[in-house]
């Protein structure tokens, strides 16, 4: 019975199909031919029937894509399923079906016209997000070759470059084509080029020089294409007002260090920040743990390690001029407990302080040079003089800075030359009378201590220590401090600091006497402890006698008012 | 620019090859006398030439080749209607 009613329908859907479905206007007529030709398996018919009809409810949304399916365009089938918000899980996995079937289509399409279909391919690729499949990530690593292989016969070399993000590093021939666009870029440009695009040369041309499957396979040609590429970059360099001479030692040191490694193993050998890019810096990380032996000291090994451990990414940022971008990574690098990583962060701090050393932002480096370990350098010697030496900064912030910084060289020579400059810089502060007696005394302290067999610096320390005595005590009877001022007095073996006590206590009586205290108890309270003060440091001293002859004078009057 | 590109001929091209395809392409005149010339020049160079073939030519095979592909997915007619929209 069953069969015979499905029968009838069946005839009755062909009849209409046959018909053309464009005679009926009524969409919703449409839709109910649709569901019949798809109970049907009539897939041809219900796949017109829904292309005619308004499909909004979710089952006529699922069954048009079915139909399409059926009939072999996973595409539409797709486009129609994605206006579904559905999560039910056979749904979910029907969905992955047919992105599966569809990614198979399109590997067919690429079989058969690779590098004229790969942009088409690679847009649906996009458009149904396929690349989240694990075989959809196998299929736009596909298209990225191709696109590469397109671009290298079309001759588009600046489009090679600006794919270099999408490229796969591990794929030799990928790797070949980038560094030989990059060659040919910095052969024929007859500007100056942006540094990104010179490092990415330095980095794609001297990973492929020591790339084990389609590197040189020779040494001389190796060393003629390293000369090549060194003369190209020589050229470039030159242009570069500022950056010229970082690009040549980069290539000098990861040529040095590519070498090196070279040596060590098989495996291709990238340069810190290729590795980076391709996901290798861990392998070549542990090759170099490994080899002690093939570095000349230990500061080489570190510094060869550093640059592909976890401190590699700062490393980078620090070398593009990030330095704040580089700070922050830096709380989290220092505590990594690796030696290696523990060298690039110190690495790092340096220059992080260096650079606003040399900025002039001097508060900002010491923070940075003192708040961590940093290594001391012939640059950050060079930077520091620099600093000191700045003559735009009237009341000695800079120089405050700088002493924070400022560690006892081991070298005397070096010691000798920052005794003498910070010496000059306390000479030039002190004439100005803007910078604090104590900050050139700790300036002088400092350069002492540097140089002791310096005989104008002891003179000048000299100096600033008396002046720093004179304020002292001048501060201490500001402030009612008698036996204060007594206890600088004494300690100083300057007689003009000595003089400025007893003057100031004559003057503080003389005040008194003249009534400048209306509280006569508190006068006398007062004059008393400046009595044990003065008495303190010199007891036979004139000042004794006129403050004990005020001290009198006041009982007698006191005497005279309670009588 | 490629001077291979220039004067048409491969990496492996001899000295009189070279001569000839410069005289060839100054007929043709699809590049100017100079850029003839220094293609000439730089491919006649010994040290030169390897590095620019090195530099301007390479083997695009492994990109273009097809890769292994997994199993084959499930065919469409294997699909079943699902009833959850029912």
């Amino acid at each position: 019975m069953r069969g015979k009613v499905f029968a009838v329908v069946l005839s009755w859907v062909r009849k209409f199909c046959r018909t053309k479905v464009t005679v009926y206007p009524d969409p919703t007529q449409f839709l109910q031919i649709a569901r019949y030709a798809l109970l049907a398996g009539q897939w041809q018919q219900a796949a017109d029937a829904y292309t005619e009809a308004n499909l909004s409810a979710p089952a006529d949304l699922y069954h048009a894509g079915f139909a399409q399916v059926k009939l072999g365009d996973a595409i539409a089938c797709l486009r129609l399923w994605r206006q579904l918000d559905c999560t039910h899980p056979d749904f979910i996995v029907q969905k992955e079906q047919v992105s599966l079937l569809l990614i198979e289509e399109l590997h067919c399409r690429l079989d058969e016209n690779p590098l004229k279909q790969e942009a088409e391919v690679r847009q649906l690729l996009e458009e149904f997000s396929l690349a989240y499949l694990p075989s959809g990530g196998g299929l736009l690593t596909r298209c990225r070759s191709l696109r590469l292989a397109r671009l290298w016969q079309e001759e588009q070399i600046e489009e090679i470059f600006a794919s270099a993000d999408e490229t796969d590093w591990l794929q030799p021939t990928a790797l070949a084509v980038q560094a030989k666009a990059a060659c040919q870029l910095m052969m024929e440009a007859d500007i100056t080029i942006p540094t990104a695009q010179a490092r990415h040369f330095i980095n794609c041309c001297l990973s492929l020089l020591f790339h084990p499957e389609v590197g040189p396979q020779s040494e001389p040609q190796r060393q003629a294409l390293l000369d090549f590429g060194v003369d190209v970059l020589r050229r470039q360099a030159a242009r570069q007002l500022n950056n010229g001479g970082s690009l040549l030692w980069q290539w000098e040191e990861e040529l040095a260090l590519l070498r090196r490694m070279s040596r060590l193993s098989a495996m291709p050998i990238f340069t810190p920040a290729l590795a980076l890019q391709a996901k290798i810096a861990d392998q070549l990380f542990i090759l170099i743990q490994k080899s002690r032996d093939a570095f000349a000291d230990s500061s080489k090994w570190m510094a060869a390690g550093a640059v592909y451990s976890s401190a590699a990414q700062a490393l980078l940022l620090v070398r593009e001029g990030d330095y704040d971008g580089a700070m922050d990574t830096l709380v989290e690098l220092e505590e990594i407990d690796d030696p290696f990583v523990a060298w690039g962060a110190a690495q790092v701090r340096t220059a992080c302080g260096l650079h606003y050393l040399y900025r002039g932002q001097c508060r900002k480096a010491e923070q940075i040079l003192i708040n961590g370990p940093a290594h001391w350098t012939a640059e950050l010697e060079k930077q520091l003089l620099a600093a000191i030496e700045r003559d735009d900064n009237q009341d000695g912030t800079a120089l405050a800075a700088c002493l924070g910084i400022l560690t006892l060289p081991e070298n005397a020579e070096t010691g000798a030359v920052f005794c003498s400059t910070l010496t000059n810089q306390v000479v030039r502060l002190r004439s100005s009378e803007e910078a604090s007696p104590k900050l050139l005394d700790a300036a002088m302290r400092k350069a002492v201590a540097l140089n002791p067999n310096d005989d104008f610096a002891q003179m000048i320390f000299d100096q600033v220590r008396r002046d720093l005595a004179l304020t002292e005590i001048g501060e201490a009877f500001d402030r009612d401090c008698f036996a204060e001022a007594a206890r600088i007095a004494t300690a100083s073996r300057f007689p003009q600091a000595v003089e400025q006590f007893f003057e100031t206590a004559r003057q503080v009586a003389a005040r008194i006497e003249r009534g400048d205290y209306a509280d006569q108890e508190a006068a006398v309270f007062t004059l008393n402890e400046l009595l044990d003060s003065v008495s303190s440091v010199d007891s036979s001293h004139g000042a004794v006698r006129r403050i004990r002859r005020v001290l009198d004078g006041l009982r007698i009057e006191a005497r005279h008012e309670s009588l | 620019m490629n001077p291979f590109k220039i004067l048409n001929i491969g990496p492996e091209a001899s000295a009189q090859e070279i001569m000839q395809a410069a005289a060839l392409a100054l007929r043709e005149k699809q590049h100017s006398a100079y850029e003839i010339a220094e293609a000439r020049r730089q491919l006649m160079d010994p040290s030169a030439r390897p590095v620019l073939a090195f530099i301007y030519f390479a083997d695009l095979e492994p990109l273009l080749r097809q890769p292994v592909r997994g199993e084959k997915p499930l065919s469409a007619d294997a699909l079943k209607r699902l009833e959850i929209f029912d």
